[in-house]
């Protein structure tokens, strides 16, 4: 479960988790600061880890060390072009919206 | 043993051995607010459902639906028939989803293994004693061959569907 605080309509766990790693490998304890910080959403550990789970599996994101307390994960070349996809995505539909609110 | 402890055994065994270590340190870090243990919770399903296989999953999902059968179902022939159909669209929903027909036929199996102790019931309650021209071994004979052939067909009918959804890509 998500916790929005002051979140807009991104709220996806795996978007964002996409997005805070495209800046760097992170431990699960800072991706859930930073998101908290930049998307104002509250990633619930159970959230946070199925989200986690899914990228290892779907091969978007791997662990940059040992298993361990604070294990790392990276962004992988094919989940950052997943990642654009999916912004891309949703600019196309923040234009659409905006040209819309504009003729409205 | 500690209630985060017992938080992270709520996850497979398989899963803890991958990830648990870091998520008991990202656990020991949060206040364990009603909000986040059902999050943790919500998280240990999820990879319970994920990473068991489907088959057990859908056959004991239609064991269960059996078994239940009559507390829900009966007296009513709608109510009967309306049950049996969600159960048939359970075993579809598998065979769509692993896209596999062995798992299906071992779904079919399980789910009919559930049906058995309704029969045991049934002869505990009836015995030999006819019923509307037939035995109650009668009965239930037609009623798994029946279910058994209605399950195969819903559950390759969704393996079908599926398989062709991905060759339309």
């Amino acid at each position: 479960m998500a916790r929005k605080t002051t979140a807009g309509p991104a709220t996806d766990p795996e978007l964002l988790i996409l997005s805070s790693l495209a800046g760097g490998p992170k431990h699960g304890y800072a991706m859930m600061q930073e998101i908290a910080a930049f998307a104002g959403v509250e990633l619930g550990p159970g959230t946070l880890y199925t989200a986690i789970t899914r990228l290892v599996e779907e091969g978007w994101i791997e662990p940059a060390g040992e298993t361990g307390r604070q294990r790392p994960y990276r962004v992988t070349p094919h989940g950052l072009e997943h990642l654009r996809a999916q912004l891309e995505k949703m600019r196309q539909l923040a234009s659409f919206g905006l040209r819309r609110l504009r003729t409205a | 043993m500690n209630f985060r402890k017992l938080l992270l055994n709520m996850y497979p065994r398989s899963w803890r051995a991958e990830y648990g270590e870091e998520f008991a340190g990202i656990l020991a870090t949060r206040r364990l607010t009603p909000a986040i243990v059902l999050d943790v919770l919500g998280g240990a399903v999820r990879q319970r459902l994920t990473r068991t296989e489907p088959w057990i999953l859908c056959g004991a999902a239609l064991s269960l639906w059996t078994v239940l059968l009559p507390f829900f179902a009966f007296p009513t022939e709608v109510g009967i028939m309306l049950f049996w159909a969600a159960g048939l669209l359970l075993i579809g929903g598998l065979g769509a989803r692993t896209r596999s027909m062995p798992a299906v036929l071992k779904a079919a199996c399980a789910g009919q293994l559930g049906f058995c102790g309704l029969y045991l019931l049934a002869v505990l309650r009836m015995g030999s004693r006819p019923f509307l021209g037939h035995t109650i071994h009668f009965w239930f004979a037609k009623t798994m061959a029946l279910n058994l052939a209605a399950c195969l067909i819903f559950g390759l009918a969704g393996t079908a569907f599926a398989r062709w959804k991905i060759a339309r890509r």
